[in-house]
């Protein structure tokens, strides 16, 4: 008798030391999620901005595939040599170029001067003259920003854009209020906690209205044949109020007639969204970000 | 760190989650992580531009200029991408093509691109120049200067249209084209048919005909100095070939039987076109220099309507072989022939667009007629209008819009033209001095 309750017992005490052993790491591996996950769903605002999020998934559900296998090429391309040196090299070719046509006339000298002119100070001012750009930048998107909810009534109106709009635009009209919702106060403390301190990402809200955001301002050119295959990859840096510092670099190239101008549509997307309504104590993430413009879906949906 | 946030969809979310999850486990935080985003959604519009009046430079009217910069403004509108703004909202005034606009002026009134021009007399020759500036970026995007004959002021408007446009949308623009018609005047049952050219946006009309005969079905030669069309000059209608400088006429090929319905090859050396005996009409290819004819089809139907593909190597055509009208793909020797449309109704018109991606063609289905596109294999149908009466598509060069003519009902209906875009949202009327039918569109004028 006391041999098999002993048996019995060595068995149970097996069987829990190997159940231990078994599902602590999954156990460890659940928990993370759940840090994250129930972070998004803190406030009623962010439940809409999730399900606008949800709506807009489900277009896209279908047609993820190619994107998905597109996109680390793109990536991979440029990956490496990316970064801000690809700029230079861009901002000389132009200059170059376009003197080409003028050179006819003998004024030219005199007007190509003016281009030149006309980019650098910009980027200087930018690169150099930190505390200047930021203060002079402030007042234009305070201007900027104002203006636009009432242009895009108007250009809705003329052509009959809306329904080009409705039809190629998927983002719900939800989606199209300004104002990104961003979470509330103690939700990045609750992330920075549990994760001891140094664990910080962007929530999936963050991100989808970052996104949606910058669907707004984003309009591709209408492409030609080929035009769908383009992606650019934009690298941008801003600052804690959310503007651009600098100009955005373009982070690969392509050699398509239609890059140049995906790449102008892209620049002038992110121009025209800033300043980013993003959550300030999690800047150290969105400071310096990457945006890959691939249009493929939109066209396929036209 | 490179995080990639792909779409939004949950089920893939999780996954992309805790893979995140596990990489930061894995491996300490570094000092910050670069955020990575794909953004594949936008919202389609018109971009908004700035077009001032250009100005003179006291040698030049200042209407002169400003009817130059207004071209500019009117082409770009009209292709439905672009939305000139307003110049009562301009803050800037007097702008110079040496200096560098204040860009903030722009940003507020929402403009994203800014023309700026300048016309001037050189020699007796207008001189244009022009500046395209990214409001946004700050920066130059296209400058250019021009020289051309006073009586061509519109001209110059047309050649600043297609370089914005081309460097703004990456595809090469169609404005600086010309469209041949066939001008109707008169009353329905005693109409004056007269083949007439003008600008692609119905300037500068010219009659190339008297009236005295019936014409149709003009099409241009890939130099835009020929065009070729049916006339009903002697006992049968026969295809001619006229060059418009020189007024030159002449019969294409010494058939016995009614020839029509004739178009050019990409190279413009082959002429392809029906001919008629007892009933049945067959296509025939004749080139021009050695006068050579091949037949392409021999059927005891009609088959008509032959348009080749830009690579020279394919031609699409309409046949009733199937007993209601179809569309047909053949290769340029005849081989290989086979059935592409698949819906219902009756297809006719086919033509190739210029950048080889889609047939366009006009489609009769319950009683409406259709304007619409199909891949070259039959494919990805799309209707692009529909009315009591629409046939004949034509493409701008650069395979975007469609210009077609509708017919209005009554009896004192008659046929306008029209354009659309490949969207099927941008359709426009074309102005033209009477009635208009059977447009074709030039290549771009060089």
């Amino acid at each position: 008798m006391m041999g098999k309750s002993t048996f019995i017992s060595a068995a149970l005490h097996t069987a829990i030391v190997l159940f231990a052993l078994v599902s602590f790491p999954a156990a460890k591996m659940e928990h993370m999620p759940l840090i994250a996950i129930p972070v998004d769903l803190a406030t009623p605002s962010e439940v809409t901005k999730i399900k606008a999020g949800t709506k807009d998934a489900k277009d896209d559900a279908p047609l993820a595939g190619k994107p998905k296998e597109k996109k680390p090429e793109a990536v991979r391309e440029v990956a490496d040599k990316a970064e801000q040196p690809e700029e230079k090299p861009k901002a000389e070719q132009k200059p170059e170029e376009k003197p080409k046509p003028e050179v006819k006339k003998p004024e030219s000298p005199k007007e190509a001067a003016p281009k030149p002119e006309a980019k650098k100070p910009e980027v200087k001012k930018a690169d150099a003259k930190k505390p200047e750009e930021k203060k002079s930048a402030k007042p234009k998107q305070a201007e900027a920003t104002p203006t636009k909810p009432k242009a895009k009534p108007e250009t809705k109106r003329d052509f009959s854009t809306d329904r080009i709009a409705a039809l190629l635009n998927k983002i719900p009209d939800a989606a199209d209020e300004p104002a990104p919702v961003l979470p509330s106060e103690d939700t990045p403390r609750q992330v920075r906690g549990q994760s001891g301190g140094t664990e910080m990402t962007m929530s999936v809200n963050e991100i989808d209205a970052l996104r949606a955001r910058i669907a707004q301002c984003w309009s591709p050119p209408p492409g030609g044949l080929g035009a769908d295959q383009i992606v650019v990859k934009l690298r941008l840096k801003l600052n804690e109020d959310g503007t651009l510092v600098g100009y955005p670099a373009i982070a690969n190239r392509g050699s398509s007639p239609f890059f140049q101008a995906a790449a102008d549509s892209a620049v002038r997307a992110v121009y025209q969204c800033q300043p980013y309504t993003l959550p300030s104590e999690k800047y150290a993430l969105w400071r310096d970000m990457i945006l890959n413009f691939d249009p493929s879906e939109m066209y396929r949906a036209g | 760190m490179n995080a990639t946030f792909d779409d939004a969809d949950p089920r893939r979310r999780r996954p992309a989650l805790a893979l995140l999850m596990l990489v930061a486990l894995a491996a300490p935080a570094p000092a910050h992580a670069q955020l990575e985003l794909n953004i594949t959604q936008g919202t389609v519009q018109p971009l908004p531009i700035a077009i001032p009046d250009f100005a003179g430079d006291g040698s030049v009217a200042p209407e002169t200029a400003r009817e130059i910069s207004n071209v500019v403004a009117s082409d770009l509108r009209a292709s439905g991408l672009f939305i000139p703004i307003d110049q009562a909202a301009f803050l800037e005034q007097g702008l110079s093509t040496t200096s560098v606009p204040r860009f903030d002026d722009w940003r507020v009134v929402n403009a994203q691109a800014l023309v700026v021009g300048r016309i001037g007399n050189a020699d007796g020759k207008l001189r244009a120049e022009f500046r395209l500036w990214d409001v946004f970026a700050g920066k130059q995007l296209a400058g250019e200067q021009f020289f051309a004959r006073p009586k061509d002021a519109r001209r110059i408007g047309h050649i600043i249209a297609d370089a914005i446009y081309e460097r703004i949308t990456g595809e090469k623009g169609y404005f600086d084209t010309r469209i041949v018609f066939v001008d109707e005047s008169g009353p329905k049952n005693k109409r004056m048919k007269r083949l007439a050219i003008m600008d692609q946006d119905g300037f500068n009309v010219r009659l190339l005909t008297t009236g005295q005969n019936l014409v149709l079905t003009p099409r241009f030669s890939p130099s835009t100095q020929e065009i070729t069309y049916t006339s009903f000059e002697g006992e049968t209608p026969k295809v001619y070939l006229l060059n418009i400088e020189t007024g030159q006429k002449e019969i294409v090929g010494a058939f016995p039987g009614m020839t029509f319905a004739p178009r050019f090859s990409p190279d413009g050396q082959r002429i392809v076109m029906s001919l008629e005996r007892e009933g049945n009409s067959n296509l025939f290819a004749m080139d021009l220099r050695s006068r050579r004819t091949v037949q392409l089809t021999n059927t005891p139907a009609i088959d008509t309507a032959p348009s080749y593909s830009p690579d020279g190597r394919q031609i699409v055509f309409e046949t009733d072989r199937d007993g209601s009208r179809q569309v047909y793909v053949m290769d340029a020797n005849g081989a290989n022939q086979r059935r592409v449309s698949r819906g219902q109704g009756s297809y006719s018109t086919p033509v190739w667009s210029p950048r080889g991606d889609l047939i366009a063609f006009t489609k009769m289905s319950g009683g409406r007629f259709l304007i619409g596109v199909m891949k070259p294999d039959g494919s990805g149908e799309r209707i692009l209008t529909e009315g009591f009466h629409n046939e004949g598509p034509t493409w701008a060069p650069n395979g975007r819009v469609l210009m077609f003519f509708r017919e209005s009902p009554g009896a004192a209906g008659g046929p306008k033209l029209y354009t659309i875009d490949l969207t099927g949202y941008n359709e426009r009327q074309v102005a033209t001095p009477a009635f208009g039918s059977d447009p074709a569109w030039s290549p771009l004028i060089n």
